[in-house]
């Protein structure tokens, strides 16, 4: 059974990209533009990884994140932040409460080796 | 401190320090036509049934049954309360102020004082005395005529408001003035940019008892006289609203909030400026609809869009003004600058505040307030002014300015009296490669920790949205760009990165024809995606 990730970004182009990439390992995928659709995706299906940008409309990443960790239900759900956010660093995203955090612009390898971490 | 007669015109008892000293004379002088027999009747009406002083009015032109009927457009019904022995009227011919001889009170002081026994008469209007000139043969027995009538009415214990006629010659002090204790001089003049006469209320002088100096607009409303004091009384830093602290209100914008460590401080008064069409409408209206709590108050004065073309531009917007004026968390107040004084939009103002509900305000555009004023000089008091009356009743408020140009590096200079405001906003354009942003930074907010990063602003059909800084680049402000917009130059490296990862996977990885195919198929569209990229952003046409 292919494990599912939920990207979260506004810039299809970013997307598009990261779908081709997590496409090539055979995930299963599931996009949306912003943070609130995310967190209804997310009630409503199962996922196993999410991997949201920070700035995006609506609800930001780091708003998507607080709430998703407020909730018990998805105290374990595996988060991976991508943003090329000036003052987001590993250290205080983790803090916040993600699983891991990368920098865009981001190379796929490393986008396939942070996923392997948390889905295999 | 003597107890004082109030007129229950309330600006006017402001500007008399509270009301007239019981037993001064009132002159009350003016051209015709500019309301100075409503003034008068006004205060003998409001003494009859505000203040249980019944009055009595003397008319030496206008028969009563007229001055009834005229009345009644106010709302003030004289006949009921002639019929409640509360007013007594008289008409009569100004030849009854002469006395037979020397020794004997005038016909008409009878008249009165029988008047005054009756009801216990505590006001008195005689409209007016001019006519009580003109019946004497010279100045000397003019003024020996007057005086001893004023004496009359004084000696049998009322307050005596006098109307009259304003002499013709420029800067003339008459007679009547002289012999009076107190004397407002009213005006109605066509004003410069207005669409309507002027009405001033001038207080010469108010023997025995202060007023607020200068020239007071007031206007004759359905509810009679009303009078807008020349300027709200000065508050202190220690008189600011209790509570105002340095608590913070949401902006509505949550980046905004971020940025300025929370939101603005309550109780300030804050700057929004830029050039057209930089969004600060917008940026007040969102404080007023989204940053409000659920049935907190909001003012808006629009000097500018009417209401409801502005409540339909904001709801493309996604900002439901008409809804939030529906369900009384909005009040919107249109005035068109050329036809309302500024006086009269602070005392309304000052009347609602008094209310206690509203918590917010936005001013939309000072540069109106600026124009519609006949004296630039007087610019700095009025802007004082709603500051002042923003302090005292704790209400925080933006204050929008068009700026007519923006000058790089010092858009502080372009701000009108910048130092006035608590905080200022600035909200500029720049162009990165070939497109126009919108930009935002604060530049002052007094209480509390702000950023002044340059951000870009954003506006889409839920509001506006307060985004990254421009990471990358510098120079924003001056217009002289430099570096790279790292947003711009994500998009470009991001396919980049993959068209190098995955030929290099094609390379190294086993892997079915199909699958390798595909990437190929992959590359070769996200190649074709890059090069169009890169010639939209280096400009190359083939």
């Amino acid at each position: 059974m292919p494990k599912t990730i939920l990207i979260a970004d506004d810039n299809e182009s970013v997307r598009t990209i990261l779908k081709l990439t997590l496409q090539f390992k055979g995930y299963n995928l599931i996009e949306v533009d912003n943070g609130a659709k995310a967190l209804e995706t997310l009630k409503t299906t199962e996922v196993d990884l999410l991997i949201s940008d920070i700035d995006m409309p609506q609800m930001n990443g780091l708003e998507l994140l607080a709430a998703l960790r407020a909730d018990p239900k998805f105290a374990s759900l595996p988060i991976l932040i991508c943003s090329a956010e000036q003052d987001a660093t590993e250290e205080n995203i983790v803090a916040r409460g993600a699983s891991g955090f990368l920098t865009k612009p981001c190379p796929p390898s490393e986008l396939l080796g942070a996923v392997a971490k948390f889905v295999g | 401190m003597p107890r004082l007669m109030k007129t229950g015109i309330e600006g006017l008892d402001r500007v008399l320090c509270g009301g007239f000293l019981y037993h001064n004379s009132i002159l009350l002088k003016g051209a015709p036509g500019c309301g100075k027999t409503t003034l008068g009747i006004q205060t003998v009406y409001n003494g009859a049934t505000q203040f249980d002083e019944p009055g009595v009015i003397v008319l030496f032109e206008q028969f009563p049954q007229q001055l009834y009927r005229d009345l009644m457009s106010y709302n003030w019904d004289l006949d009921g309360l002639v019929k409640q022995n509360k007013l007594r009227v008289i008409f009569s011919e100004p030849s009854q102020v002469l006395s037979k001889d020397k020794m004997a009170d005038p016909p008409l002081i009878a008249e009165i004082q029988n008047a005054v026994m009756e009801i216990g008469a505590k006001r008195i209007l005689v409209d007016s005395v001019s006519h009580i000139l003109n019946v004497a043969h010279d100045a000397h027995s003019a003024r020996e005529l007057l005086l001893r009538f004023i004496n009359g009415l004084k000696t049998i214990g009322l307050t005596p408001l006098l109307t009259a006629e304003a002499e013709n010659r420029e800067g003339a002090i008459g007679l009547d003035e002289y012999l009076t204790d107190c004397v407002l001089l009213l005006s109605s003049e066509a004003a410069k940019d207005k669409t309507f006469h002027i009405r001033q209320i001038n207080i010469r002088k108010t023997r025995g008892h202060d007023h607020v100096r200068g020239r007071h607009v007031f206007q004759l409303t359905n509810k009679g006289v009303e009078v807008y004091p020349r300027l709200p009384e000065k508050t202190t830093e220690d008189e600011r609203a209790e509570g105002s602290g340095l608590t913070k209100v949401s902006s509505g914008i949550k980046g905004l909030d971020d940025i300025l460590g929370g939101g603005y401080t309550r109780g300030t008064s804050t700057i929004i400026a830029g050039m057209p069409g930089t969004y600060k409408t917008t940026l007040g209206v969102q404080f007023l609809v989204k940053g409000a709590e659920p049935n907190e108050h909001g003012l808006f004065i629009s000097f500018s869009e009417q209401p409801q073309f502005l409540a339909r531009l904001m709801q493309e917007k996604g900002l439901p003004v008409a809804e939030k004026v529906k369900s009384g968390e909005l009040d919107v107040w249109h005035f068109i600058p050329k036809e309302i004084y500024m006086e009269e939009v602070l005392y309304r103002l000052e009347a609602e505040f008094k209310k206690g509900r509203t918590t917010r305000l936005v001013v939309d555009a000072i540069n109106e307030i600026e124009r519609s004023i006949e004296d630039p000089g007087s610019y700095k008091d009025i802007m004082a002014a709603f500051l002042t009356l923003c302090s005292a009743y704790g209400v925080t408020s933006l204050f929008t300015q068009k700026m007519d140009k923006q000058s790089g590096a010092q858009p502080l200079a372009d701000i009108n009296y910048a130092s006035m405001f608590d905080g200022i906003i600035f909200l500029g354009t720049i162009e990165i490669e070939s497109s126009v942003h919108k930009v935002i930074s604060v530049l002052k907010m007094r209480g509390g920790n702000y950023s002044s990063d340059l951000r870009e602003l954003t506006c889409d059909a839920k509001g506006l949205s307060v985004k990254d800084k421009f990471v990358g680049l510098s120079g924003i402000l001056s217009g002289n760009v430099k570096g790279q917009y790292k947003k711009n130059v994500e998009e470009l490296f991001q396919p980049l990165y993959f068209i190098r990862d995955f030929i290099h996977m094609i390379a190294d990885t086993p892997m079915e024809e199909s699958q390798r195919a595909g990437i190929l198929e992959n590359l070769k569209s996200e190649s074709n995606k890059l090069v169009d990229k890169l010639k939209t952003h280096f400009d190359v046409k083939k």
